[in-house]
């Protein structure tokens, strides 16, 4: 190509560039007060728009082949594809943020987890951003590879455009953005975040290697490859991580994360006829991969959490199976657990001597969450109040303001939310009993009940939020 | 060394997460702020600390490699260059230019110890290097994009 033909390739493609860009973010153009979003998103949704107007301007003044070197040229031309696949990875994005307006997701849930969020240390400014996803799965969803694209695109661009310092994105499944407990999940996809933002992995790093040091005799060590010997850290770096996140969910939300674990991977089907853990049935579930530590291990680590945080003597009397099935975890021993790959037992054996480090981690983050006793502060209130919060939903009552020993009390936000959810989990039989629908073997008239029963819980978690209810 | 593609066949890797596919794309992000990065302390000899903290993040992933005795290697932590994937890569990319080469450049532009004349051809060189890193990144993104999405 001579220089006028390689001038207007350039033109041409700076051209279909900035189109790409401007219709990208079309849809993150807000006016008017309708759909209505938290504060975060809306500041989400803002930045976006405003990252789109600096990728424009940037290609605005993209420099022609004649203010290149040609040496340059092929540099230049690949900044362009950079861009380009920039804003497709935040094409993936922007409609579910969009969507993501306050008639579709969680709002009381989502204010409660920032609420708890900052009041750990060096959290106090944070807020989140919700976004749907088209993935069903909370656990595979990385919204922080989003902000972090989001930020260096704008380094790149506009280096004066500063992504809000305290944002954090979570992510939701969009169908089920109407479930309340089952968005308790949101509390381990927070947990990445602080654990990114407080850097709680260079805290954590140390007891990696010693784990390392410890489980593989230097015979052992012989044996693995080049390839081995790189990967393996890894392995536990991202194990640290997710049990960090599953320990941040119980200390932020306490057995109502753990019993949503429970729901969502559907770890209730592990258990036996008999009430135990159906060795075979969860076979797959003992296991470990690459990316996360065996499900009933994560369950059985939440499940020594609540004990160590007092929730466990306040639950374990309830008689529903996601109780039974937390209750048999405890029984768990490492042996249980595998990991398929060369010296994988020698790697599981590593991460156990890493646990106690992540456990302090977590614990203290979040002293301020627990009383004297080291306990959660609302274990106290929900041994007070769960009979009393299940009365009134077992009456169909919205328990926003509770009626206890002659006076009105409102609950916390926390215990509300467990004593719920042990209540949706054991008392909707109750529930449909006295109702019109009494028939407890129909599942449609379960589900209806059930939501019902989210759906007073979300109202209350709402009234409670407001300042100065009265009577309470 | 072995490229990515042996190590697959052979059952080594692990297997594609999540978030793999998004960490080739913050690589190429972060090559090119690194290479915008290099052609202002080209134009003004100013040492910048995230320029530093990048390059000297690149030497060490390229220590690691080299590495031959028997010890894992250190936790990746965060860096968009310090995963096993993302390491091959780096190592990978700079084998065309003498790795040893990119690596005590890398250095000296770490230590400051590259200033007036050499200066400007020094970042031109490790620049070429990045350029790859980053083409080479964006390849494998919008490889495993295409695995996905077509």
């Amino acid at each position: 190509m001579n220089g006028d033909e390689r001038s207007r390739a350039l033109l041409h493609d700076t051209a279909a560039c900035y189109r790409f860009v401007k219709s990208t973010s079309a849809a993150c153009k807000l006016s008017g007060g309708f759909p209505s979003y938290l504060g975060p998103t809306r500041k989400l949704l803002e930045h976006i728009q405003e990252l789109s107007v600096c990728t424009q301007t940037f290609l605005s003044n993209f420099p022609s082949t004649n203010q290149v070197e040609p040496a340059e040229y092929r540099r230049h031309r690949q900044l362009l594809h950079l861009i380009r696949e920039t804003w497709k990875s935040l094409h993936f994005y922007v409609q579910p943020a969009v969507d993501a307006d306050t008639l579709n997701v969680p709002t009381a849930l989502v204010k409660l987890l920032t609420e708890r969020v900052q009041l750990i240390g060096n959290c106090k400014s944070l807020e989140f951003a919700v976004i749907h996803t088209d993935k069903l799965n909370y656990f595979q969803f990385p919204p922080g590879d989003f902000e972090k694209n989001v930020i260096d695109l704008g380094e790149v661009v506009a280096p004066r455009l500063k992504f809000p310092p305290n944002l954090g994105l979570v992510a939701l499944p969009h169908s089920q953005a109407q479930h309340l407990f089952l968005n308790g999940l949101l509390a381990h996809e927070i947990g990445h975040f602080v654990f990114a933002r407080l850097n709680c992995l260079d805290r954590i790093k140390e007891a990696i290697s010693e784990g390392f040091r410890v489980a593989f005799a230097p015979t052992a060590i012989l044996g693995l490859s080049a390839t081995q010997l790189k990967q393996y850290p890894e392995v536990l770096q991202d194990w640290a991580e997710e049990l960090f996140c599953d320990l941040f969910g119980v200390y932020l939300l306490g057995p109502s994360f753990v019993l949503s674990s429970i729901e969502f991977f559907d770890l209730s089907g592990t258990l036996a006829a008999d009430g135990s853990i159906d060795e075979r049935a969860a076979k797959s579930h003992f296991k470990f991969e690459w990316d996360h530590p065996a499900r009933l291990f994560r369950l059985w680590r939440q499940s020594a959490q609540l004990e160590k945080l007092g929730w466990w003597d306040e639950i374990s009397k309830n008689k529903s199976h996601h109780i039974r099935l937390i209750d048999e975890c405890r029984k768990l021993r490492r042996e249980a657990f595998s990991f398929e790959v060369p010296c994988g037992s020698s790697i599981i054996d590593a991460f156990f001597k890493t646990i106690e480090s992540i456990e302090d981690e977590v614990a203290r983050l979040t002293t301020k969450l627990r009383n004297r006793k080291r306990q959660s502060r609302e274990v106290e209130e929900l041994a007070e109040l769960r009979d009393v919060i299940s009365t009134y939903l077992g009456h169909a009552v919205v328990p926003s303001t509770l009626y206890v020993r002659n006076e009105f009390k409102r609950p916390n936000a926390i215990v509300l939310l467990n004593a719920a959810h042990l209540f949706y989990l054991s008392g909707i039989e109750d529930l449909m009993t006295r109702s019109d629908m009494p028939d407890r073997t129909r599942i449609d008239r379960r589900d209806i009940w059930m939501e019902r029963v989210e759906n007073w819980t979300t109202k209350a978690l709402e009234d409670i939020a407001l300042p100065n209810l009265g009577g309470a | 060394m072995a490229s990515i593609a042996q190590l697959n066949s052979r059952g080594h890797m692990r297997g594609t997460a999540q978030g793999s596919r998004s960490r080739y794309l913050s690589m190429a992000l972060a090559s090119r702020k690194l290479m915008n990065r290099l052609d202002s302390f080209a134009s003004t000899g100013e040492l910048s600390e995230s320029m530093v903290e990048a390059l000297t993040n690149l030497v060490t992933i390229m220590d690691t490699s080299w590495q031959t005795s028997n010890s894992f290697a250190p936790v990746p932590g965060n860096s968009p260059f310090g995963r096993y994937e993302q390491a091959l890569i780096v190592n990978e990319v700079a084998g065309p230019f003498n790795s040893r080469d990119v690596r005590g450049k890398l250095a000296r532009l770490a230590e400051g110890t590259i200033q007036g004349a050499d200066r400007g051809a020094t970042v031109r060189e490790i620049n070429e290097f990045l350029y790859d890193l980053e083409n080479r990144a964006l390849y494998k993104y919008s490889e495993e994009s295409s695995e996905r999405e077509w």
